[in-house]
């Protein structure tokens, strides 16, 4: 069957180019023994003009109107139809013509193609332009194309082609071959490539011994298919994984094209330069982002030449005040190379280092003013004043009270420092009326002196906390010197304990100058002063509410404050029910 | 639009973005010098005053050159007329910006003096305004430019309450008048910010439905029939 199958394909094969060789020849031979027939159509016309001419000439037919018996036989006989355009200018028998002596030019031959069929030849006939019998005459007759001849080569042509169409039909109509199998297999085949993405969509073609090589082709397309689709499976699956670790990170990323256009931006590269949800691809960077440093520093990445381009850094402060470090680097893309940016969020690593370096020069601050005080003080007494018994004693006691401001300084730096080290805190029981009435009592004589009213308002007998001590005993004796730095002569100071669903409220409220609501969070910041000009000399050092608010929060308390300007103010400090001992 | 015209057009659109943002980021700077008192930064606003100037004087010599060059006609034309007004309108409002920067140096040796807290709010609204109307203009969206056009009313009837508030505090403290009048100076500067800020939001109206609407009394504009120019 292998065999036959073979000679079949052969047959096929051989006849389809006998076909054609056959039908080129036919077409060559046609066109080449129709171009003969034309040359021997025109050749024997012009003879006939000539002819024709001077036949009129000889006979005098010009001088006889176009439609005398003797043009109609002339015409006749000729197989031309002849008008005179112009004729002679001598008429008559007196004329002695010599017929066969007279020029006859004849002009381009027109070939017009009459829709009934044939031919029309038309020729123009110039007669002795430079004599008497000067005249022009237009000949024509019509040819049929049936006239050609059939030439045998033609014949032999015809045949061989014919005969080779026979073959084709003949291999065409073997069974197996048959046209409507071959249109069905074409169907099958179509519909096997059309489901080339459905794994295990593909049917096998009929096992029949004709189709066994299409059989094994199929196979190995299957198997390819196959192969395709597993490994399209396994790109797309590592795309999309791509795609939600880039979603998910808190880093933005985007990606610009040559033109610096949005190819791609993260979740997170939206969120941190607030780039809105309208669409947004393809837009320029510059209309995305109207931050010149990050504009400049991809227009410089861009602009780089190297063959390891660097990465460039740009810090960038939002509208929002958002620290943003920006990284950008070159991208070699198919189409170009564009500009990664990655983008992080450094707002808490500025605020902290903002803090570190503020810390540093108050701290500078705080420490070089007293320290100057002394020095100028100490350099007096040792110019002369020692010997001066008005001032010198003065002079001591200043410098006594500056050396003890430093103290004070130190002990409560150290403190904050001890407190935000994580100290492990005790766990006493405390009776909160007297650890209350100490801490008044320890400032009763101070509030004295400056004309103030300090009082305990409310304290109950019956309540405990259990805390540390000398934590309790630093937040209120900071409360309390606070209130009594800031409230003038003749105000009030009071302090009390409530007690509010299990939770225990330390208040502690003056009557002093009150702060602004702006400034109820800096309050608690070291060395923040709602007057910067107003004299540290008052004893504090700037770093008591801080303590507060550190040691409140590391035990799981909290702070709040109610104040505004000339109302004076009020501390709470809560903790909550798990500090307080039925 | 020929190819040239647009490339010549997508780097001028460009530059000019790009002014835009130095030029917020340059009120950011001088308001905040202002209200927080950091010279730094207002000595910063000053430096980068001259760059753009040096800019807004390319982007009109690109304009011009596009004009000139490729005759450009219909929404290219309007376009191109607009680039060139927002540029002028930024060199401005850089200008303002030095100058309220040139305020918070003279009120440094008054530190103590109390600068309006509706100050503040002028800044933020001025620079709030800035912002609407650049985005406007990206974005060619005329609700939004009308929202800044509506605007600037509030920054007037809050320049006249900072007047008032100052006045009376250059009553009451006659060793703060000089402060009072740099502060006051500060507010005129902001004042003018939102003109110009309105000025760009007027123009982007122009540019999408080709109304002038400056000078008008109901300033904002009614949606055209006009299809806005494409994007270069």
């Amino acid at each position: 069957m292998q065999t036959w199958t073979s000679t079949i394909r052969w047959t096929w094969i051989a006849s389809a180019t006998w076909t054609v060789i056959c039908f080129i020849v036919y077409v060559m031979l046609t066109n080449w023994q129709y171009d003969a027939w034309k040359e021997t159509i025109a050749s024997d016309f012009h003879s006939d003009v000539r002819a024709a001419i001077r036949l009129v000439y000889a006979s005098h037919l010009s001088d006889q109107p176009a439609n005398s018996p003797a043009w109609e036989q002339l015409q006749s006989e000729s197989g031309l139809r002849i008008v005179a355009i112009e004729l002679p200018r001598v008429m008559g028998e007196s004329r002695s013509i010599d017929a066969m002596s007279i020029e006859i030019e004849l002009k381009a031959m027109e070939w017009s193609k009459v829709p009934s069929g044939g031919w029309n030849l038309v020729v123009e006939a110039h007669i002795d332009q430079t004599g008497p019998l000067a005249g022009v005459y237009r000949a024509s007759r019509f040819v049929k194309d049936s006239t050609r001849e059939q030439n045998p080569l033609l014949v032999a042509g015809g045949l061989g082609w014919g005969i080779g169409l026979l073959f084709l039909a003949f291999a065409l109509l073997i069974p197996g071959w048959n046209v409507d199998q071959w249109i069905e297999r074409l169907n099958r085949w179509s519909d096997s490539i059309s489901k080339v993405r459905q794994p295990g969509a593909l049917t096998l073609l009929p096992t029949d011994d004709l189709t066994l090589s299409s059989q094994k082709w199929m196979n190995e397309l299957k198997a390819a298919i196959e192969g395709t689709e597993q490994r399209w499976g396994i790109a797309s699956s590592s795309l999309q994984q791509t795609m939600e670790i880039l979603q998910g990170m808190p880093i933005g990323v985007m990606t610009l094209d040559a033109s610096l256009k949005l190819t791609f931006a993260n979740r997170a590269a939206f969120e941190l330069l607030n780039l809105g949800s309208t669409e947004l691809q393809g837009k320029s960077i510059w209309e995305l982002v109207r931050q010149p440093k990050i504009t400049k520093v991809v227009r410089e990445v861009r602009e780089q030449n190297e063959a390891n381009p660097a990465i460039l850094e740009a810090e960038v402060e939002t509208r929002e005040q958002v620290f943003l470090r920006v990284r950008a680097s070159k991208w070699h893309a198919t189409t170009g190379d564009g500009v990664i940016l990655t983008i992080t969020d450094e707002t808490r690593l500025q605020r902290l280092e903002n803090m570190r370096r503020e810390f540093t020069t108050n701290v500078s601050h705080e420490l070089k003013t007293p320290l100057a005080a002394i020095k100028a003080y100490a350099e007096t007494l040792l110019l002369g004043a020692l010997d001066d018994p008005v001032h010198r004693l003065r002079f001591v006691e200043r410098i006594s009270e500056q050396t003890q401001r430093l103290e004070n300084l130190i002990h409560d730096l150290l403190k904050l420092a001890r407190i935000q080290d994580s100290p492990v805190w005790k766990s006493e029981r405390i009776h909160i009326a007297s650890k209350m009435r100490n801490a008044v009592e320890a400032y009763r004589a101070v509030a004295e002196s400056r004309s103030i009213s300090l009082t305990l308002a409310n304290a109950p007998e019956s309540a405990f906390i259990s805390m540390d001590s000398e934590a309790l005993v630093t937040i209120l004796n900071n409360l309390i010197s606070n209130a009594i730095r800031y409230t003038s002569p003749k105000g009030s100071v009071q302090v009390a304990v409530k007690l509010a669903d299990r939770a225990m409220i330390f208040e502690v409220s003056d009557t002093g100058i009150g702060i602004p609501q702006e400034f109820h969070e800096r309050i608690f910041e070291r060395f923040f002063r709602v007057d910067a000009a107003r004299s540290s000399d008052d004893g504090g050092t700037g770093l008591g509410l801080a303590i507060v608010k550190n040691i409140v929060q590391a035990i799981g308390g909290r702070v709040e404050l109610e104040s505004s300007p000339g109302h004076g103010s009020t501390f709470r400090v809560i903790f909550p029910d798990t500090f307080t001992i039925p | 639009m020929s190819l040239h015209l647009v490339n010549d057009l997508e780097e001028a659109y460009h530059r000019l973005l790009e002014v835009s943002g130095k030029v917020e980021a340059m009120i950011a700077l001088s308001v905040r010098a202002l209200v927080e008192r950091q010279w730094k930064l207002a000595d910063e606003v000053i430096r980068t005053d001259p760059e753009i100037d040096h800019q807004e004087v390319r982007i009109e010599e690109e304009c011009l050159k596009m004009l000139a060059m490729h005759q450009p006609v219909a929404t290219d034309l309007r376009r191109i007329s607009t680039m060139m007004k927002v540029n002028n309108d930024l060199e401005r409002m850089a200008d303002l910006a030095v100058n309220i920067a040139e305020r918070a140096h003279s009120m440094q040796p008054v530190p103590e003096f109390p600068i309006p807290p509706l100050i503040k709010e002028m800044a933020a609204m001025s620079s709030s305004m800035v912002r609407q109307s650049l985005d406007a203009f990206i974005q060619l969206d005329v609700s939004l430019a009308n929202q800044v056009i509506t605007m600037d009313d509030s920054v007037d009837a809050m320049n006249v309450r900072v007047i008032d508030e100052l006045t009376l505090i250059m009553a009451q403290h006659p060793q703060w008048i000089a402060a009072a009048l740099h502060c006051f100076s500060a507010a005129r500067h902001l004042e003018c910010i939102a003109d110009h800020a309105t000025n760009i939001a007027s123009d982007v109206v122009y540019l999408i439905s080709g109304t002038i609407v400056r000078h008008r009394r109901d300033h904002a504009a009614q949606p055209t029939q006009s299809k806005p120019p494409s994007k270069t």
